[in-house]
């Protein structure tokens, strides 16, 4: 059986949507998972879009309202047409409905201005179901002027950084068969600075070198001054 | 009559899904399974088994039966719990099919992550406890979505036929071809079926010389 790539951050988003899940009347039914990028918040989105078949749409920036909606219907299989308000009751019956939840991603860009941030309360206050905003690490105090939609958000999760058990979680996966040495893989933490995406980065270079050397295991000695991601820009060597 | 495949379907709706939409269009009215049968165009036993399933599921309960003969009863069904655009996928006893969902779920993983992925990143990032996806199962979806021309190679597979030797190959989905929520379907035929276009994306090319060597 393959691994599963179950992350802390996934822990705190599923226990996070048990808690929306089995909320009870009356209360909020937003979650907020913000953190800086990298550090595994759609990755951690996927694995429970993945088990609660979750509607799962990414904001854009040049994204308006009606287009906004339109993403989100054409996620739920639907043929979209109409205006906003027709648009938005379809929304909000297929997602009260089927009892599904509905991610939004890169929520930064609904809270430069009311209209969108209005639209998806207008969505979760039609439907009542459960969502989940995934945003920036400022996604809370932006939201602070919103105190209506502020309100009903029911958890905040900051998304955590990267640890030495997460990379232990991860190394199977991106670097299948080598055993790396604790001292390589608390290296690999301090490089990433919090950011998943790093990690995973080299853990996948580590294993492409050691496919080549042919090492079965691999520590910060063997690995010498071999070059590892970092995410720095390149420092000027003249 | 043998089902038909999902290629043949108008519209790429299969019965069930003709089914569901008739009895939704309803609301809370009553039917029988004969309107419904007509009204959705589709066999009275396709009507019949569904009805079965969905009952024991609770999602249509039967509200009157009616004596209209000595050996018949004609029974009067109300939709009790509406689950929305999607036909509820159920088994004979009721439970939920789970067949297909993990291609969904490779699909869904595809289209969220940014990046390039290989079969066994693919297939950690689609798992869940209650649908694990196996490797292989990856690496044969993705050599499908790759000839049907759904994903961006970024990287040639090289050199797997020793152990620890070698680089598997890395793909990414193309920004074009992302072309809806229902997974691209990989069928019995050797055809590559998208429901979310309703065509049929991919199929082998057949010449003169299978003909004659086949």
């Amino acid at each position: 059986m393959s691994q599963i790539a179950a992350i802390y951050n996934l822990e705190l988003v599923r226990t996070a949507a048990e808690r929306l899940k089995n909320r009870t009347a009356g209360l909020p039914g937003i979650a907020a998972l913000y953190g800086p990028a990298g550090y595994g918040k759609t990755t951690a989105a996927l694995a429970i879009a993945n088990e609660n078949r979750a509607y799962f749409v990414q904001m854009r920036s040049a994204w308006g309202r009606k287009a906004l909606l339109e993403k989100v219907l054409i996620e739920m299989g639907a043929q979209p047409h109409g205006t906003i308000p027709q648009l938005l009751d379809q929304v909000c019956e297929q997602l009260a409905t089927s009892n599904r939840m509905l991610m939004i991603d890169e929520f930064d860009y609904c809270v430069r201005g009311d209209s969108l941030v209005e639209l998806v309360r207008d969505i979760y206050e039609g439907s009542q179901s459960t969502l989940l905003l995934l945003g920036e690490e400022m996604l809370p105090q932006k939201l602070k002027r919103w105190e209506r939609f502020h309100g009903r958000v029911l958890s905040w999760i900051p998304a955590q950084p990267v640890s030495l058990a997460d990379v232990r979680v991860l190394a199977p996966i991106y670097c299948p068969g080598v055993r790396i040495a604790d001292d390589l893989l608390d290296h690999l933490v301090k490089l990433a600075s919090g950011s998943v995406r790093r990690v995973s980065v080299n853990l996948a270079s580590i294993f492409e070198t050691a496919s080549l050397e042919g090492w079965d295991s691999v520590d910060l000695a063997t690995w010498g001054e071999r070059p590892l991601y970092t995410g720095d820009a390149p420092r000027r060597s003249v | 009559m043998p089902r038909k495949p999902v290629t043949e379907y108008a519209g790429g709706k299969g019965p069930r899904q003709l089914v569901w939409e008739a009895i939704r269009a309803r609301g809370d009215g009553e039917w029988t399974r004969y309107q419904i049968a007509r009204a959705a165009n589709v066999a009275d036993n396709t009507v019949t088994t569904y009805c079965q399933a969905l009952e024991k599921a609770g999602i249509v309960a039967i509200v009157l039966r009616t004596k209209i003969s000595n050996v018949a009863t004609e029974t009067g069904y109300r939709l009790q719990r509406d689950e929305g655009l999607e036909a509820p996928r159920l088994k004979r006893d009721g439970s939920r099919v789970t067949q297909g969902l993990g291609q969904e779920q490779m699909w869904r993983a595809l289209r969220m992550l940014p990046g390039d992925l290989n079969a066994r990143e693919l297939a950690a990032h689609a798992s869940t406890a209650a649908v694990p996806v196996a490797l292989a199962a990856a690496e044969h979806y993705l050599g499908w979505l790759y000839a049907a021309g759904y994903l961006i190679r970024t990287r040639a597979g090289k050199g797997l036929g020793k152990r620890g030797q070698g680089a598997t190959a890395r793909y990414r989905l193309d920004p074009v071809r992302n072309t809806g929520p229902r997974p691209p379907m990989i069928c019995r035929a050797k055809v590559v079926y998208d429901p979310n276009e309703d065509a049929v994306v991919w199929a082998p090319l057949v010449t003169d010389e299978d003909a004659i060597h086949a």
